[in-house]
């Protein structure tokens, strides 16, 4: 599957906040209060059982507090983030936000039938961060959510680890990034997020991926 | 693996202080690696070999600990108001 080509992903994006590039998914003054997201389709149940993604983000500017939006999410439905919550769905997302306090603050979320349950890093305008998540099933009944931080792309500085145990098992069809988190608050927040490799762990291929997109 | 707790590790606050410090200590192991990575005393090979055979099943099972033991960690501080381990403002939690 290797790092994914976002041309290839589909926007809904009716206020034009949203810009790919091949590699680059980049989200400019996205309010929370609007829908919006980027995404991929990837057929019912893709995401089951244990998964490694690697991704790196960087968070540019935020107007106010009390609002953000996620940076990755896995949903079984295609929508953006509160409407998810409201409707007692299932997620589970890495959610860039920022406090009523002011603290710039990410949170490594579990959706499950509308109940939240997260670990949160307090991290840094202006700075890019080098993640890697992976769902493990074997520790927990349901499985745990591991979010691994680092500050360089080779990944030999850790920063800091976040970890939900799960409550339940989901399968998840759509990968977004990003979704934004629609609150009917008006302020905005920007940066982008690149390199999502869905197999970071595989012998690296070239060419065309076994589902026939491509990769570089 | 699993972690072990001390003897005197008897209830759940004890025990998440314990996994927390834990944790902090083998995130500086990691960095301590990652250092030796990228001086050149040890190859990539060597690093993510380390990684799996030492780091990995520790990590893990420090977080099998920490998700066993801070189901009284709550405060709500979360975007839609649910469950977080203690999920400290640094901003606003101090007075």
């Amino acid at each position: 599957m290797g790092i994914q080509n976002f041309t290839l992903w589909v926007e809904t994006d009716p206020n034009g906040r949203l810009t790919q590039t091949r590699t680059r998914s980049t989200f400019t003054n996205l309010q929370g209060s609007e829908d919006a997201w980027l995404t991929d389709d990837r057929g019912a149940n893709f995401f089951s059982g244990n998964f490694t993604h690697d991704f790196t983000f960087r968070i540019t500017g935020f107007t106010d507090v009390s609002y953000g939006a996620q940076v990755i999410s896995l949903t079984k439905v295609e929508d953006e983030g509160r409407a998810i919550f409201d409707a007692a769905g299932d997620a589970l997302w890495v959610q860039a936000w920022r406090t009523g306090g002011g603290a710039f603050t990410l949170f490594l979320t579990e959706i499950n039938a509308g109940v939240e349950t997260a670990d949160s890093f307090v991290y840094a305008l202006n700075t890019t961060y080098y993640c890697r998540w992976n769902r493990d099933e074997t520790i927990g009944a349901n499985g745990t959510l591991i979010l691994e931080i680092y500050s360089d792309a080779a990944k030999t500085v850790l920063v800091d680890t976040l970890s939900v145990t799960l409550n339940a098992k989901h399968d998840f069809r759509y990968i977004m990034c990003p979704q934004s988190y629609n609150i009917a608050n008006g302020n905005n927040l920007s940066g982008w997020i690149e390199n999502v490799n869905l197999n970071p762990l595989a012998r690296p291929i070239s060419g065309v991926d076994v589902i026939g997109r491509m990769v570089w | 693996m699993t972690l072990k707790m001390p003897v005197g590790c008897t209830t759940e606050a004890s025990r998440l202080s314990f996994t927390y410090r834990t944790l902090e200590l083998l995130r500086l192991r990691f960095n301590q690696e990652g250092t030796r990575f990228r001086n050149g005393d040890i190859t990539r090979a060597e690093f993510d070999a380390w990684q799996n055979s030492w780091y990995r099943p520790r990590f893990l099972a420090a977080h099998e600990a920490l998700g066993a033991n801070r189901t009284l960690a709550h405060d709500g501080k979360t975007p839609q108001g649910g469950d977080a381990p203690w999920n400290p403002d640094i901003d606003t939690d101090f007075s």
